[in-house]
């Protein structure tokens, strides 16, 4: 019998190792935050099942295996053709990252503007100090969070984004995130910062591929969106990867005054998949809005938390998550709803429908409202369902066959989702992609 | 064009028999009318017409242009030229009517081996075909019967057979629900979809409606039977003298 592999172990190993190579750097502010961060990770490793936020995503044999950390960038950044990845007809900014690190080659910025920053992070640590040390790692918590703390150890790139003040930006920013495993099975650790100014608004979307399938992938994402006061900042993750790859992605936004961010996200292929989206409303009058749909088949899983923590009044927040499981496939929706003793007026609304379209689907759907305001209005609704005979049997009687019917009510399902989606080329891609996959599913 | 035979069908579930063996023949160019009292089994039979599996058929043919209508699925009874106006049309949030359409158009036209209807023609078409029930474009657009009036179901029920021009329509309580002016629209669009080709069945239990759309032939549907048939003016009869008349005199007429 071979010796199980520690991953934990070997990953605290991996940046010993690295910080031993720094020369002046391992006295930097940055380096304080990761050998924190990475400390952090030892104390508590990989999270399991005994975790109430784990519940239903066992990383426990993801732990014993061997993934490659990439502390440096390639030198030689191989060729990759990324045309096949791309979002027919979306004109945007372009940037490529592969296993979290930026590929300038690759990637094309249209929009600029006085302040206006649309980059990476490794650039943005050198030039723009003043902003990475007000708003880095600022609002994803790395002391509590063993996966946050492993992607702030190990992330050495990213995103950053800096929307100015009143700044509207032209182009949606579109950020194409590459897991590449040629050299074997490698762990990734994206991370973005996205910071609106005041009046500022931007969208951001980030598309999560593989190059590859030929070992595992193991992406922990953790992105950090702050929008300042009136900002609008909308946010799309796209996870369209190899049934090999395992993405993590901890999405933590902070609301200033009178802001509104929308999160959007859209699970489609993956192996295990798991995101967290935090929505902290700081101040009055700011909106957190979050749409989201899982399209499962095979063997896949997909766990989405979310939890919007009202912590000032007289705000609204609203999410609507919608899934449909075939084959094999598992599904979670943890919705958490906080209303603070001084969130009064808060109004909060959250729905999560799902229909099976498989005996062998499982759907673990669970609202939780924590309610300590007495002014409120909150609500929550949770189905599981099946296909309505009646709708089917009323698109039969107009010629579409069992099949087309069942097919064309799961889109017009999911599709009330979609349709939110404010990017229109990205809609219709996100449209065309979820009715292939569920065409797919109706054998 | 339709002929039914001692046709007979009960509940799938519970057994429970409600047609006691239907009987009637309709030709091209002709409109018909049901009438008969709630719970009479008229939309049990315009529901066993169409092929809704909740009813199990115990009995009888039913023949639709020389095609055994019983052993098509519904899809086939839609491609054989069956149209069926609901009395309760499903909601389908998420989908807009003019899409709902064209997927129905195209899904009889793949079936027949004809090229797809595109975007531009079927544009015209439905514009077209709305302007004659007086419905306004825009409706078009909206989620298939989500949110909507009575009325608003009844006309994008009439809008879907304007456009897929069945040879044998059901309309199952078409005026329930409606206030007059609607009323005349609806029948109004009937009337012009009405030609030598094709022909209609009217479902109702008020004679209102067929003060607008003059059927060649009334029948009465009781307790799962037709036990009277005649002119229009059978229809006026039976206003008059309301649906108590027929229940005094069919037990004696059936037993
Ligand atoms: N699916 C069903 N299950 C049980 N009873 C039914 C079902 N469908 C119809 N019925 C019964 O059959 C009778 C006829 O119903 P229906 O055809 O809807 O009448 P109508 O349309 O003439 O008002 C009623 O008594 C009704 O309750
Ligand atoms: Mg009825």
């Amino acid at each position: 019998m071979t010796v199980q592999h520690n991953l934990k172990e070997q990953l605290v190993n991996d940046f010993n190792n690295y910080e031993a190579g720094l020369n002046g750097d391992a006295k930097s502010e940055l380096h304080r935050i990761r050998k924190n961060a990475i400390d952090s990770f030892a104390q508590k490793g990989f999270p399991t099942t005994q975790l109430e936020d784990w519940k239903y995503t066992n990383l426990n044999s993801l732990a014993k295996k061997s993934f490659q950390s990439n502390f440096t960038t390639n030198k030689q950044p191989t060729s990759i053709d990324i045309s096949k990845f791309l979002i027919p007809d979306l004109k945007a900014n372009m940037l490529v990252f592969e296993n979290g690190w930026y590929r300038e080659d690759l990637s094309t910025i249209i929009d600029e503007a006085e302040g206006l920053v649309i980059g990476n992070l490794s650039k943005a640590f050198k030039y723009a100090p003043q902003l990475i040390s007000d708003h880095f790692t600022k609002y994803a918590d790395h002391t509590n969070e063993a996966m946050v703390a492993l992607n702030t150890g190990l992330a050495q790139d990213g995103l950053f984004v800096h929307i100015p003040d009143k700044h509207v930006l032209a182009h949606p920013v579109y950020v194409l995130q590459i897991a590449n495993t040629e050299k074997g099975a490698t762990i990734a650790s994206p991370r973005s910062l996205i910071i609106g100014g005041e009046n500022s608004q931007a969208k951001v979307l980030q598309h999560f591929v593989s190059l590859n399938e030929t070992a595992e992938s193991f992406s922990n994402s953790v992105i950090e969106i702050y929008a300042g006061t009136s900002s609008r900042i909308d946010h799309f993750i796209v996870q369209d990867e190899a049934a090999t790859a395992t993405n993590l992605t901890e999405t933590q936004t902070y609301l200033s005054k009178q802001s509104h961010i929308h999160c959007h996200n859209y699970s489609l292929e993956g192996g295990l998949i798991r995101n967290k989206t935090n929505m902290v409303i700081a101040d009055e009058h700011s909106e957190a809005h979050m749409y989201g749909a899982y399209v499962l088949n095979e063997n896949q899983h997909a766990d989405n938390r979310s939890l919007v923590d009202h912590s000032s009044a007289n705000a609204f927040s609203q999410e609507l998550y919608k899934g449909v499981l075939g084959g094999k496939s598992k599904g979670v929706f943890n919705g958490r709803i906080m209303v603070r003793r001084d969130a009064q007026k808060t109004n909060a609304y959250q729905t999560n429908r799902n229909i099976l379209v498989s005996d062998d689907a499982q759907i673990f759907t669970k609202p939780q409202l924590e309610i300590f305001a007495d002014d409120v209005r909150c609500s929550h609704g949770c189905t599981i369902g099946q296909l309505d005979e009646e709708a089917i049997f009323y698109l039969r009687s107009r010629g579409l066959s069992l099949k087309q019917a069942k097919t064309y009510l799961l889109k017009a399902f999911v599709g009330e989702v979609v349709l939110k989606v404010g990017i229109e080329p990205l809609k219709d891609y996100l449209i065309e992609k979820i009715d292939e996959k569920i065409k797919g599913m109706m054998v | 064009m339709l002929k039914i035979e001692n046709l007979k069908a009960q509940v799938e579930e519970s057994g429970l028999e409600i047609l006691k063996g239907i009987n009637l023949e309709i030709n091209a160019g002709e409109v018909h009318a049901i009438m008969g009292p709630n719970g009479s089994g008229k939309s049990t039979l315009a529901s066993v017409l169409s092929g809704k599996e909740t009813y199990e058929v115990t009995g009888g043919t039913v023949n639709l242009n020389g095609e055994d209508l019983l052993d098509l699925d519904p899809e086939e009874r839609a491609w054989a030229g069956l149209f069926l106006a609901f009395q309760y049309p499903v909601e389908i949030p998420g989908v807009s009517i003019a899409n709902f359409i064209r997927t129905a158009i195209n899904a009889k036209r793949e079936n027949a081996g004809l090229e797809l209807m595109n975007a531009k023609d079927f544009l015209l078409k439905i514009r077209e075909k709305a302007a004659m029930l007086e419905i306004d474009p825009k409706f078009m657009q909206r989620a298939v019967n989500e949110g909507f009036s009575g009325g608003e179901k009844k006309r994008n029920e009439i809008l879907q057979m304007a456009m897929l021009e069945p040879k044998f329509s059901i309309l199952d309580e078409t005026d329930s629900g409606l206030d007059i002016d609607a009323l005349k629209v609806v029948a109004n669009g009937v009337n012009k979809l009405k030609s030598a080709e094709n022909a209609t069945l009217i479902i109702t239990h008020y004679q209102r409606l067929l003060d607008y759309i003059v059927p060649d032939f009334v029948h009465i549907l009781y307790n799962g039977r037709i036990v009277k048939s005649g002119g229009k003016e059978l229809a006026l009869e039976l206003e008059e003298k309301g649906y108590d008349w027929i229940k005094e005199e069919v037990p004696a007429a059936s037993h």
